[in-house]
């Protein structure tokens, strides 16, 4: 039994314009405690979308219009909203927002930030401090940052913060989405280390959102691309990575500047489809530089190899 | 794209839709009004007690008689050429008739009968007023002779010609005598003038009840003026008899008798210019002052701000009562004093928007190809403040009408004008609270309510051009 | 003091910029987000800055185009002050110098459509008839690949993606043939997949017309394949500045060397092992270490040197230059630097690819500080360590 299951996951948003539907159809699972298993796709390609789905944090506009979210087998994403709160949001999967650092509210410390959940569930003071101080501790926080107001700490302090917000329950999963992106490098570096050792040592499972395919690498086992809603390479890292079947993320590969070698970086030109009138036939068609007529039908996601899946006929020529 | 996408923008909200249609109605009732009121208005109308002798006073309107009410209905009746002629001796007899149908179950207000314009060569003409009943009586009201010539004048002699004669028939003493022994005679029921108590319409328009009462006769009754001149030639102009109503008009009318309706419309354009001039001026000030502030800085900004802050706490309203009380209560005071003490908060907001815009990325870069302060200000500064301050200014309009208001309320504003506050004034100063004349001081708060809702509505609409989150949707 | 070389278009002299913090309730206190910079560049060259937050990259950029007001030192853009510029001289300065803003969705007044905001440079200096403004933004548009259609020019810039409006800063700042760009981020705020294009499009129009760049990005892989050289700043100073491949392939200063190391490559063994990662974060400009910024992280900082004593940027062997203990200066005969006049009253020496005039250029005392004498090659093995991985 996977530890997360997400079957046909679908959200849609309503707009001026009609429905659109930001995730059409996505499925994949994470088996194992400590697996991680990034999600990357550009900016409008569903990947936030998703992971608020799983959460259950959509926006106002926007519902899921159809498949399942399984956590150890059990269907969460029909349970009621009180149920799922009560039981499953913080406690089972925990999330770490894009752009988390403006979340934290700028006249409560941040140890009482921390502890927030906790108390809200029971915890006596003591016990939580205790519990948060240790938290912060593991993170990597020096002492005395529970007293501390937002403002008082640099960005990097700040995401560490969230992070140990989003531990206080010892989730089974964690989500995060672009957890480094308003980050230094050197700092992201220092958190990426930080998720590692945590994904180790804990055995929590991860779902890490990004667009930075070199980012992924540095923690995920696994490796799901998406594009205009639909997931279009799933495997493991070496294989995503070394061998990748979709042309689309071997143009991602392609794209990202190597600080060693003299080949310059790719680029894709164009823009994704605008999902309020989605292509017909394969998604990526129109900016694909291997495109031939059989892409004009759209193509499934397929198994070519071994826990290998790609969408695209050239992979796929069944 | 920003006038355009405004009316758009607006358009697209109920609220906003309604704020525009209930503009629309205000302006185009605006313009009628400007268009068809005579300039002076105000004193040769509204102040002048002749042109309201004929109207009832202190009535609520005439719808309230639809709901299954019973009210007199006001009728004025008048006849220009006789019915008949005929002679009686040397004298020519004209018959002026004026029927109406009279169904209501209350008794009219008043009773009263207006004589135009006389000429006469000999002997002054001489008149009576009876009324028909429709049960047969006729019951004489009254009967006089036309002034007549005085030592010094000739022939031909002239009356009433700047205002018409006028006398209340049931203000007489020879009606009601008359109606008295008319029927206690018809209806052998023992009847005395003091039982009629001074009014006696009841007496006139009923038939009596025989426990001292009358209840209402309904039916067809006439007004009949005999004028008997002595020489043919002899003219008289239009006749006219007033059946005073309970009821009057859309608006009812005040205890002058002035239509409520023709007060208030004419409050609106007036309302209007307060209040557009006002947050004009106002507005232009202020934001002119607030860009200096903000992109200046250093002395000027200081001065601007601390001179901001000083006639920001300024209470306006005892300020303007001061003023009002020495100078005088002139329109174009109180708009002066209005506007020079409005503008510090919006020269405050605009001059932070300012600071903020001054650090943007948008400025500096418009500054790194070199452009000037003013084509800064013009282009990349007041695009961003124009939104906000076109709301701030469709904002301040119901502020000035009701600061307007307020002070003719106080009874600090120019009497000879109706303005909505003006009639409310009247109405308080002549008790209609107390004596239950809710038309008069209702009619007035609705009109500023209806025009501040307006513009209230308006600018809530306006918010989603100010929100620029909101903006993004294309 | 020096003079220019002929192919030199730009040099900063000891460039020191404050930006001013509330203390108290009434006063002010200076803080120096740049701190001393010397840095020349020839005609046609294209140099990045790179450095973090608190680096003073940005406020450099700003500096450098007139956009705040510098402290100390001078900005000389083709000989000329340009602190000291006026007039019709300043006006040619922004005509010739043009600025990329970082941020697409800020820069662009959302007021105005695509021509006019292309257009508008030309209406600030003037002079141009209404027929060739329309020829000249059409060419401007094409230059950065968005077809100057009448729809295009009509478009407002909220209906243009991230990578469009980033297109239209560029046709901004070409439509008056400028000899000279500040380029500050300009691919930071747009998608990953987007960036290698804009880059190379800024790139290709430089290389096409002669442009002399100033990149300032905190992406080091991609200033490897679009600058010429690189300069490394940190807590306001340049630390090092190199030729770019060489920067990458043997980097001489510690911070530049955990930059490098921090920067993830996609290869899927990442995950099993740590990155070399140096503690702590830049730190911030109003609180600065004493000695050399760099010391409480540096993982090879000299106990009674690195805390006490702020290394000068020297000439180092390789051609490079670099600001640390362990690197001593190089005597003159390498790669060419300016006249030593600077070199007296900064410390700093800076190659601009000339022939080296003087011999005074090395800056005194370094050799002495720099510790033990260990070869180079052992002593990078030592510092850089498991960061071998690429």
């Amino acid at each position: 039994m996977s530890l997360l299951r997400v079957e046909d996951l679908i959200v849609e948003y309503s707009t001026s314009g009609g429905p659109v539907r930001a995730v059409d159809g996505v499925s994949f699972t994470i088996d194992s405690p400590g697996e991680a298993l990034g999600i990357i796709g550009e900016s409008g390609s569903g990947k936030s979308s998703l992971a608020n789905g799983v959460m259950r944090v959509l926006a106002r506009n926007a519902r899921m219009a159809g498949g399942r979210v399984l956590l150890d087998g059990r269907d969460v994403s029909g349970l009621p909203e009180e149920t799922f709160r009560r039981e499953v949001r913080w406690k089972g999967i925990a999330m770490v927002f894009q752009g988390a650092m403006q979340a934290l509210n700028p006249v409560i410390r941040v140890g009482d930030q921390v502890a927030e959940r906790l108390r809200y569930d029971g915890l006596a003071k003591a016990a939580a401090t205790t519990r948060v101080v240790g938290l912060l501790d593991r993170v990597g926080l020096p002492r005395g940052t529970a007293d501390r107001y937002p403002h008082e700490l640099s960005g990097g302090m700040k995401q560490r913060v969230m992070i140990a917000m989003a531990l206080t329950h010892d989730p089974s999963l964690l989500i995060l989405d672009e957890p480094t992106s308003a980050l230094d490098v050197s700092i992201q570096a220092q958190i990426m280390n930080l998720l590692k050792e945590l994904k180790r040592e804990r055995g929590i499972a991860m779902l890490f959102i990004t667009h930075d395919l070199a980012l992924a690498s540095d923690l995920c086992d696994r490796i799901a691309v998406v594009y205009a809603g639909q997931l279009r390479e799933l495997g493991s890292a070496e294989l995503v990575l070394g061998a990748a079947a979709d042309p689309y993320t071997q143009r991602l590969l392609a794209s990202i500047p190597r600080l060693h070698g003299d080949t310059p970086p790719g680029f894709l030109a164009g823009s994704p489809p605008d999902l309020r009138t989605p292509p017909t036939g394969c998604r990526f068609a129109a900016r694909c530089p291997v495109v031939f007529e059989r892409c004009a039908e759209p193509p499934p996601l397929t198994e070519i190899a071994a826990a290998h899946l790609a969408r695209c006929w050239r992979a796929n020529p069944a | 794209m920003a006038r355009r996408g405004l009316l758009r923008e607006l358009l697209r909200s109920g609220v906003g839709r309604l704020g525009v249609a209930m503009a629309v109605v205000l302006c185009l009732t605006a313009i009628f009004v400007v268009l068809t009121y005579p300039a002076d208005f105000g004193p040769a109308r509204w102040s002048n007690p002749q042109v309201w002798a004929d109207y009832p006073k202190a009535v609520p309107p005439a719808w309230t008689n639809l709901a299954g009410g019973d009210r007199a209905v006001h009728r004025v009746l008048t006849s220009s050429a006789p019915a008949e002629v005929g002679q009686a001796g040397p004298a020519e007899v004209r018959t002026y008739r004026m029927p109406f149908a009279y169904g209501e179950g209350e008794p009219p207000t008043f009773l009263s009968f207006r004589m135009g314009l006389v000429s006469y060569t000999g002997r002054p003409p001489s008149y009576s007023v009876v009324l028909v009943r429709p049960d047969g009586l006729e019951v004489p009201l009254y009967r006089d002779v036309v002034r007549g010539p005085r030592p010094a004048e000739t022939a031909p002699f002239v009356r009433n010609a700047e205002d018409p004669f006028r006398v209340n028939l049931g203000a007489e003493d020879s009606a009601a005598d008359q109606v008295v022994k008319v029927l206690g005679e018809a209806y052998g029921v023992p009847l005395d003038a003091t039982d009629l108590a001074g009014r006696p319409e009841p007496a006139l328009f009923g038939v009596p009840d025989g426990a001292g009462g009358f209840t209402p006769l309904r039916g067809d009754y006439a007004v009949e003026v005999r004028i008997a001149v002595a020489d043919p030639t002899d003219t008289v102009a239009d006749v006219a008899a007033v059946v005073g109503g309970s009821v009057y008009g859309v608006f009812g009318t005040d205890a002058q008798g002035r239509d409520l309706l023709e007060g208030l419309l004419f409050g609106l354009p007036v309302a209007l210019l307060i209040g557009l001039s006002a947050a004009v001026v106002s507005t232009a000030i202020g934001t002119s002052l607030g860009l200096v502030s903000g992109f200046k800085g250093g002395r000027v900004d200081l001065v601007i701000q601390r001179t901001a802050d000083i006639v920001n706490n300024v209470p306006l309203l005892p300020l303007l009562i001061f003023m009002v009380f020495v100078l005088g209560s002139q329109l174009w005071l109180i708009l002066l004093v209005l506007v020079a003490f409005s503008w510090p908060g919006l020269t405050i907001l605009i001059r932070s928007m300012i600071l903020g815009l001054r650090g943007s990325q948008e400025v500096e870069a418009a500054r790194a190809i070199g452009a000037s302060t003013r084509h800064i200000i013009r282009r990349h500064v007041f695009p961003h403040t124009a939104p906000f301050v076109f709301t701030q200014l469709i904002f301040f309009v119901p502020a000035a009408i009701l600061a307007e208001a307020g002070l003719a309320f106080l009874g600090l504003g120019d009497p000879s004008l109706p303005t909505w506050g003006q009639i409310l004034e009247n109405g308080f100063r002549t008790g209609a609270v107390f004596l239950g004349y809710w038309w008069w001081v209702g009619a007035p708060g609705l009109m500023i309510v209806v025009t501040a809702v307006t513009f209230m509505l308006l600018s809530l609409a306006m918010e989603p051009i100010v929100n620029p989150r909101l903006r993004r949707e294309s | 003091m020096s003079k220019p070389g002929m192919s030199e278009l730009l040099r900063l002299d000891g460039v020191s910029v404050d930006f001013f913090v509330r203390r108290g309730f009434f006063s002010t206190t200076p803080v120096r987000a740049v701190r001393d910079v010397t840095l020349t560049l020839k005609r046609g060259e294209n140099l990045a800055v790179v450095g973090e937050s608190g680096s003073g990259k940005t406020t450099l950029g700003r500096a450098v185009l007139r956009l705040v007001p510098i402290a100390g030192g001078r900005v000389l853009f083709d000989g000329s002050d340009v602190g000291a510029l006026a007039g019709a001289d300043l006006m040619t300065f922004r005509r010739r110098a043009q600025l990329v803003s970082q941020d697409p969705y800020s820069s662009l007044s959302p007021y105005m459509r695509v021509f006019d905001l292309v257009a508008e440079p030309l209406v600030v200096h003037g002079g141009v008839s209404r027929g060739d403004q329309q020829r000249r933004v059409s060419s401007a548009l094409e230059s950065v690949r968005l077809a100057p259609t009448a729809d295009m020019l009509a478009r407002y810039p909220h209906t243009l993606s991230g990578g469009q409006r980033q297109r239209v800063n560029i046709a901004r700042a070409m439509v008056l043939e400028p000899d000279f760009i500040v380029a500050d981020e300009p691919v930071s705020m747009i998608d990953a997949s987007s960036r290698a294009e804009i880059l190379s499009l800024l790139r290709d129009l430089g290389v096409a017309r002669g442009l002399t760049m100033l990149s300032i990005t905190h992406d080091l892989a991609s200033a490897r394949h679009s600058a010429d050289r690189i300069a490394v700043m940190y807590a306001g100073r340049v630390v090092e500045v190199a030729p770019a491949r060489q920067l990458i392939e043997d980097p001489r200063h510690p911070y530049t060397r955990a930059l490098l190391a921090a920067v993830p490559e996609p290869d899927p063994a990442n995950r099993l092992r740590e990155r070399p990662v140096v503690g702590g974060e830049p730190p911030s400009p109003s609180a600065l270490p004493t000695g050399c910024a760099f010391h409480p992280r540096c993982p090879v900082a000299i106990a009674g040197t690195c805390e006490l004593v702020d290394p000068l940027l020297v000439r180092v062997s390789g051609g490079g230059l670099v600001a640390c203990h362990h690197e001593p200066a190089v005597g003159v005969g390498d790669t060419a630097g300016d006249a030593p006049g600077v070199a007296e009253t900064s410390g700093d020496v800076e190659t601009s690819g000339d022939v080296e005039t003087s011999g005074d250029s090395a800056a005194s005392g370094d050799a002495d500080a720099a510790g033990p004498a260990d070869s180079r090659s052992s002593r990078a093995a030592r510092i850089q360590g498991s960061s071998a991985s690429g």
